[in-house]
């Protein structure tokens, strides 16, 4: 095959936008971190490297109360999400029941659903039944419901793969079926318990919207204090605790990677949508 | 042992670990969900909600100027992104799916998980850093002696960041379309002495079809969500209908109303998808 000249000019463009298209992504990332060790508000290039911006963010009392809310909040979520992921997967990958596709559907609804009205809805809900009042209940709930469907997806999908022949030698060489659950099953899906636990911590870590709606003056997790600083005061600080987001967010991705593997990954999160 | 590994037919007790998440999004989410759709119809008699049935909420919605030109800009935003996703995404979709190199396959991989997984807030400030009127981008234009452009607080601003936003969703649907049609025909075609642009014209493209609708109906159903984004890109000049749920809702407690809009929004949103499914039959499951 050779390649006509005209091939060849298609062949640049389309290598062109492939660069282009990648700048484009990762590349307005990279200024975030040179702000963030740049002492000089406003200019650019940095002309100097310093730690101000992370020390000032350390100073802000509002910055540690909303880490330790999102902390608090993310690992509460992370847990129940887990179980009451983990749990439901058993029956959906394993058991045939009537109505079985119609319930996955209503189980990954939080996800389709705009998240805009989610947060409306669940605020409306909270107010009616009275739950509103305790704040921190209130962003537990709304965010598990957020980051169930993840753990969901990605612990039914290795149930589904799963050989049950393991299981069957164990319960034939006579141990009971909690045994064989704790001993044998769970370990096997371990990589997948971990993934669905990242996904979901990162689900209710990082969540503005619902978590704007529910929170309070009180109970405020780190993402509505961020959005405050960036609506009404632009504090660089911004810059450094953006950069440690960032980095704690590619430290994940290679987590996830390790754990599932790029397809499987790639196949979870295509239902993945973090909220905007 | 024989009930629990090989009888498929339901038994409640097999059944009951369905139990939290029943309660969790069929019981609290769906119960939430029933009542802002009732609420949609109460009335509001400031500072009160009145559960009392009335049209009034979308009758004002769709007759008032103000909503309908912010139902316009929501969907001219989310179309014009969603096909800037498209376009955009191919080329990257299209290196995933086909380049021959590992290297780069991974470099791009990381770069669209990065995209995907990078949080609002990094996300927003980022192009802040480059799109303000003191930001990085007319810095350099300055520099070069040229004039400023204004590229945030405007629909331009709130274009750029949801295609930023969107474009690991039209990578993925994408990449998984140009994968499934293999590339044995293109290699056929060339053997048989087609070029490489006949080849992407006349067998790629049109294969991938389905893909593309999908990345768009896709793409345009998440982007006609975007709250943050408008928020901070829009700067209150710009208002896209989220926005206008969070300031009814929040600003004057008005709830029905705001339960009207975010009505709007989910309907919009969800016929998109609906359409994506009906085309393809593309059903929405586990693995």
């Amino acid at each position: 095959m050779s390649w006509g000249i005209t091939d060849r000019i298609a062949g640049f463009l389309a290598r062109a936008a492939r660069i282009l298209v990648f700048l484009f992504m990762v590349g307005p990332l990279f200024f975030v971190l040179l702000m963030s060790i740049n002492p000089q508000v406003g200019v650019f290039p940095p002309h100097a490297i310093s730690a101000t911006w992370y020390q000032f963010l350390l100073s802000r009392s509002d910055f540690r109360d909303g880490l330790t809310v999102s902390l608090l909040l993310g690992l509460s979520v992370t847990l129940m999400a887990v179980v009451i992921g983990t749990l439901c997967a058993f029956p959906l990958a394993r058991v045939r029941f009537m109505g079985r596709n119609v319930l996955t559907v209503i189980f990954l609804s939080p996800l389709i659903v705009p998240e805009i009205a989610s947060a409306v809805a669940l605020l409306n809900f909270f107010v009616l039944i009275g739950v509103i009042s305790n704040r921190f209940e209130s962003l537990l709930i709304g965010l598990t419901i957020i980051a169930v469907p993840y753990v969901i997806r990605v612990v039914t999908g290795s149930l589904v793969g799963f050989d049950r022949s393991l299981e069957e030698s164990s319960l034939n060489l006579g141990a009971s079926w909690a045994q064989t659950t704790m001993k044998i099953t769970l370990p096997l899906i371990r990589p997948s318990l971990l993934a669905g636990a990242l996904f979901a911590f990162q689900a209710s870590f990082t969540n503005v919207t619902i978590s704007i709606f529910l929170s309070s003056a009180d109970v405020t997790p780190l993402p509505v204090v961020l959005f405050s600083w960036m609506r009404f005061s632009f504090n660089p600080s911004l810059a450094a605790i953006s950069t440690l987001l960032m980095v704690f967010t590619t430290g994940l991705i290679f987590t996830l990677e390790k754990l599932l593997g790029l397809d499987k990954l790639v196949g979870v999160t295509s239902g993945f949508s973090p909220s905007i | 042992m024989e009930t629990i590994l090989n009888d498929k037919r339901a038994g409640t007790r097999q059944l009951l670990p369905l139990f939290p998440s029943v309660l969790l999004i069929v019981f609290v989410f769906g119960s939430a969900l029933a009542y802002m759709l009732s609420t949609a119809f109460f009335e509001y008699r400031p500072p009160y909600v009145v559960a009392e049935f009335t049209l009034e909420n979308f009758q004002h919605f769709f007759s008032t100027s103000l909503y309908l030109g912010t139902l316009y800009v929501t969907l001219r935003v989310a179309a014009v992104s969603s096909l800037l996703c498209l376009v955009m995404g191919y080329p990257i979709a299209y290196g995933l799916a086909r380049s021959k190199s590992r290297f780069e396959r991974s470099v791009l991989f990381t770069g669209v998980l990065i995209t995907l997984f990078v949080g609002i807030i990094e996300r927003i400030y980022a192009w802040i850093l480059l799109l303000d009127d003191n930001g990085i981008i007319n810095g350099f234009l300055t520099y070069l002696g040229l004039g400023r452009v204004h590229l945030m607080y405007n629909e331009l601003g709130i274009v750029i960041v949801s295609t930023h936003y969107l474009l690991p969703f039209a990578v993925f649907t994408l990449m998984g379309s140009i994968g499934s049609v293999g590339s044995s025909l293109e290699e056929m075609a060339l053997g048989l002495g087609a070029s490489r642009i006949r080849v992407f014209v006349d067998i790629t493209l049109p294969l991938t079809l389905p893909g593309i609708m999908s990345s768009v109906l896709l793409t345009f159903s998440l982007g006609v969500s975007a709250w943050a984004i408008p928020m901070m890109m829009g700067g209150g000049l710009v208002w896209m209908l989220s926005n206008m749920v969070y300031d009814r809702v929040v600003s004057t407690g008005n709830m029905p109303f705001g339960s009207a809009i975010a009505l709007v929004i989910m309907l919009v949103s969800i016929s998109s998808t609906l359409l994506l499914t009906a085309l393809f039959s593309r059903k929405i499951k586990v693995e």
